[in-house]
């Protein structure tokens, strides 16, 4: 077998888990946050593990209302992370290695994860509010934060722009090499 | 750019196809197509080798160089 034939097999099996993915990510928070009361401790846990304030207990039915709308945010950003991702495997797929739309799938993806530290803290800030607004006035807190793991992901998102333009000197290299005789 | 190939003269003038060039120098007809129109970047020295062996002529019957008005001149 060939590397592009491992590249486009690969390359197939990616583009369906982030197909998957896709639909699963904004159905999987909606009914978590939707079902937070009745979530074991250890789900629960889980999911507010990357919040700033932690729910007390319980939460109204107003509350995860609120948190499936800001919810709404990070899985725009993450299903958009995907859908350049079954695009640039999609593109892998077809052979198209070195290619002007690989490049600003690279691009695109370098920008997503850029903005989602942006949109991770504006909705960690949104979400203090949501899960502390069923308490009594006074303890009710708003909460911004910048961690190192948002550091991270912004210097993560730099190196795939990086990349990008790693990819688009290769582009240019094979259009040479494919119009050389 | 101003280099001209002219490999369709040369072809006419040995009376030969392109197709019949393409196998004897070794590559495909698209690439030779390629080099006829004019958007080869870049020619190897065993490829032109090959065609001037086939054709039975030198490399300045198959370049030629014209200068391009709307080019800057050289080291500018």
């Amino acid at each position: 077998m060939t590397n592009i034939e491992r590249i486009q097999q690969a390359s197939q099996k990616f583009k369906t888990l982030f197909t998957g993915l896709m639909v699963v990510i904004p159905i999987a928070a909606l009914l978590l946050w939707l079902g937070y009361n009745q979530l074991p401790d250890g789900l629960r846990a889980q999911l507010c593990a990357g919040l700033l304030v932690q729910p007390a207990g319980s939460l109204s039915l107003s509350s995860r209302l609120l948190a499936c709308l800001a919810t709404l945010l990070p899985v725009a950003v993450a299903m958009l992370g995907c859908l350049y991702l079954i695009r640039l495997f999609g593109l892998y797929q077809q052979g198209r290695i070195f290619s002007g739309d690989t490049t600003r799938c690279y691009r695109s993806l370098g920008y997503v994860i850029i903005a989602s530290v942006v949109i991770g803290i504006v909705h960690n800030s949104m979400m203090s509010v949501i899960v502390t607004l069923d308490n009594p006035p006074g303890q009710r807190l708003l909460s911004v934060g910048f961690s190192s793991a948002d550091f991270s992901r912004i210097v993560i998102g730099l190196l795939v722009l990086v990349v990008a333009w790693v990819m688009d000197l290769g582009r240019e290299l094979h259009e040479e090499q494919q119009l050389t005789v | 750019m101003g280099i001209i190939i002219n490999l369709d003269v040369m072809l006419a003038k040995r009376k030969m196809k392109s197709c019949e060039l393409a196998a004897r120098v070794g590559i495909t007809e698209q690439n030779l197509s390629v080099l006829k129109t004019g958007k080869a970047r870049a020619v190897r020295l065993t490829t032109l080798d090959a065609i001037c062996r086939a054709l039975a002529c030198q490399p300045g019957d198959l370049l030629e160089y014209r200068p391009d008005a709307a080019a800057p001149p050289a080291g500018d």
